[in-house]
């Protein structure tokens, strides 16, 4: 029996192949390539390197640079998670009803996603110089008079906007799919017994909703953890460092400032804490989860 | 027998995501690749590499791999870190990337090849090792100043400042005419980069870089260190609005509309400006300095030609070296790109850059100051300007640059200039 079975899967296994090799040339080799190499002192440019042990973690860790562009992909990740799944959560509540024009409605919601993410940059980065100032003028905010890209304190919102703008529709979408799937006959048993519409939400809606929500939550952490397109194209790493992002520290070490190695030891930092981030959110999602 | 084609099948399935399409050369022709990172100057190098294919009777073909300058640091350094080096470059010596290069070996010295006696001998000395090696053929200089609204000082009878107490007057007098005197593109650190380094090379000598580095000068005790953050934030209120909100492209934009009657830029910039065609006259003058007499032009060699140490064809690298440094190559490249040429009898540079020329002739130039940093020091000089017009904080910038110093100084020690 065990033969047979063993067989069968043999084919399967077969048809793995290539994506397994494509998976283990792309992404496992170059990880374990990038953490050899944070064990050295590389520059990038040399035939020759030698190796240093830890003292590009230990270099890392007492680099204020280090901590000042955490704690920036810490609060951006923070609020595109929770602004970009809010507000898909919303739009995708509103368009699950019958509602005239609907189609059209989430049609143009997801627009913004088909755009590139340097093409959206750039556009929003005209927005930012041209428009926004005239608007701020108009409603007298003092704050939105000049580019907000160029305030230091401002800066990671004007990012954080155009972000939650382009990645909202793939929320939504994602989580119109999880909301349908839901059986109306539960939902309309909930109401004959008298449930009341926050109560079918919280109690019905929302357990049902969290497989998907594991999936949303996973891809918005490691979207704003890996914030770099949008940064080069509207403030490249500016005013002054204020919006240099993790990504982008690590790959000015490494193509700008011909510290390559610091930059690996840097790279595998940030994996370690993408990891813990998302063990940790998919084991407290999985406690409150609905098996169907 | 299914099984064992099932296995074949799954290999060359596998193996085909290997294969690429290798690009060979024309029968018999040794294949050069020409790495460039102008792209203002593509037609230029169109035509040349066009008219080297047809006419070099070597058997060589030429491909040119063009790429944007502000991502050519990054494409580099990933074709020299997977042993991937073009066999010809177009570079700029006076960075540090390229001392990198140097430092590990990855140029050929040039210094003994016939092609190097057509640059003009004074130029070459900048980027002249103690021991007599030069790894770049220089093409043209590159320059910073002032741009600015001939028509408009014309109209208000403004004249062109000698010191930097007549700048500052200057720029009172054009508030007071309800005009903007300057635009600054501070956005993308470039542009603070620049400015800082040509205030600093007017305030701060060469030996005062190696002295920090080498812990024998404490740089908060340099005077001129600190008169240079003072005026570059001084002429930041002479502007209109938060700097840090402008791009490059936009006060580009901005100047040619008439936002403002000056704008600091290097040489390299005028294509952008004229290409946005200012219903304007323009010209340019050096940033002056306190006294009159220490006014100098800052700039260095721009475009330059280095040959690669991994090339498997050093003849034929040779050859396109000898064609590209020609006079009448260079000269067309001096025409089309507006700067003063290195070469040998090459002759001309854009009408609006003649006053920085003429300058320059008279008082000789001053070199950028960031070419005094080791590898790495470009980019983290950019992070500090920027921060330093963020925060004006001073005392800040100036521990920023000592570190920084100390950073680089190692790689500076390698280099043996």
């Amino acid at each position: 029996m065990s033969a047979i079975v063993r067989s069968n899967k043999r084919p399967f296994f077969l048809f793995l192949l290539p994506g397994l090799l494509i998976y283990v040339f792309i992404y496992i080799y170059p990880m374990l390539n990038g953490v050899f190499y944070s064990f050295t002192n590389w520059n990038g440019f040399g035939r020759t390197f030698s190796m240093v042990g830890l003292t590009n973690y230990l270099k890392t860790f007492t680099n204020m640079r280090f901590y000042r562009s955490l704690w920036f992909t810490l609060k951006y990740t923070f609020f595109l998670t929770v602004l970009a799944n809010g507000l898909g959560l919303i739009l995708a509540l509103i368009l699950n009803r019958e509602l005239r024009g609907k189609i059209f409605f989430r049609a143009m919601y997801f627009f913004p996603a088909i755009l590139s993410m340097v093409t959206a940059g750039l556009i929003w980065n005209e927005i930012f110089y041209r428009i926004v100032p005239l608007f701020g003028e108009a409603i007298g905010s003092e704050a939105l008079s000049s580019n907000i890209l160029g305030n230091a304190k401002l800066a990671l919102y004007g990012i954080l906007w155009v972000h939650i703008w382009q990645y909202t529709p793939q929320a939504f979408v994602l989580i119109l799919a999880g909301l349908q799937a839901i059986p109306s006959m539960v939902t309309e048993a909930a109401r004959i017994d008298g449930a009341s519409p926050w109560q079918v939400f919280r109690y019905i809606t929302v357990p049902y909703l969290i497989p998907i929500f594991e999936i949303v939550i996973v891809l918005t952490i490691k979207y704003g953890f890996v914030i770099f397109d949008y940064i080069i194209a509207m403030t490249n790493g500016g005013p002054g460092g204020a919006t240099e992002s993790l990504s982008v520290l690590i790959y000015k070490l490494g193509f700008n400032e011909a510290r390559f190695s610091a930059g690996c030891a840097m790279s595998v930092i940030m994996f370690i804490i993408i990891v813990a981030l998302s063990f940790s959110q998919l084991s407290l999602l999985r406690e409150r989860e609905v098996i169907q | 027998m299914k099984k064992g084609l099932v296995v074949v099948f799954m290999v060359c399935l596998a193996g085909s995501l290997f294969a690429g399409g290798q690009q060979t050369g024309e029968a018999g022709k040794v294949e050069l690749e020409l790495f460039l990172q102008k792209t203002q100057l593509r037609e230029v190098w169109d035509a040349q590499v066009e008219e080297f294919n047809a006419t070099n009777d070597a058997g060589i073909r030429v491909v040119q791999t063009m790429i944007n300058p502000t991502e050519a640091i990054q494409v580099l350094t990933t074709r020299f870190a997977s042993n991937d080096a073009p066999d010809v470059m177009q570079h700029y010596p006076t960075k540090s990337a390229f001392k990198l290069l140097i430092v590990e070996d990855r140029l050929v010295d040039l210094q003994n090849k016939p092609y190097a006696a057509y640059a003009i001998p004074s130029v070459v000395d900048d980027i002249r090792h103690k021991d007599g090696s030069y790894y770049a053929i220089p093409i043209t200089m590159n320059m910073f100043g002032i741009f600015y609204n001939v028509n408009k000082f014309e109209e208000y009878g403004l004249g062109i400042p000698e010191t930097y107490a007549e700048l500052i007057a200057l720029c009172k007098r054009i508030e007071s005419l309800g005009e903007v005197p300057f635009i600054f593109d501070d956005k993308f650190t470039d542009f603070p980069r620049q400015q800082m380094s040509v205030i600093m090379a007017l305030e701060a000598p060469k030996e005062t870089w190696r002295g920090i580095g080498a812990n024998e000068i404490d740089p908060a005790t340099v005077p001129g260190l600190r008169r240079a953050c003072q005026k570059f934030l001084e002429m930041r209120e002479y502007t209109e609005g938060n700097t840090l909100a402008v791009g490059y492209e936009q006060s580009v934009e901005d100047f040619v509309k008439g936002k403002g009657l000056m704008v600091m830029n290097g040489i390299w910039a005028l294509p952008t400006l004229n290409a946005a065609e200012p219903p304007f006259e323009m010209s340019m003058f050096p940033l002056p300095a306190d006294r009159a007499e220490d006014t100098r032009v800052v700039g260095g060699i721009d475009t330059a030609y280095c040959v690669c140490s991994d090339t498997k064809h050093p003849a034929e690298a040779d050859a396109l070296m000898d064609f590209l440094c020609s006079k009448e190559r260079a000269q067309h490249l001096v025409d089309v790109d507006g700067s003063p040429g290195t070469i040998k009898g090459v002759v001309g540079g854009a009408e609006e850059i003649q006053p920085l020329v003429k300058a320059t002739a008279e008082k000789g130039a001053a070199g950028w100051v960031h070419y005094n940093f080791g590898a790495g020091g470009d980019p983290e000089l950019e992070r500090l300007a920027q921060k330093l017009v963020v925060d004006k904080d001073v005392d800040g910038y100036i521990r920023g640059l000592a570190v920084m110093v100390d950073n680089t100084y190692e790689s500076l020690l390698q280099f043996k200039q």
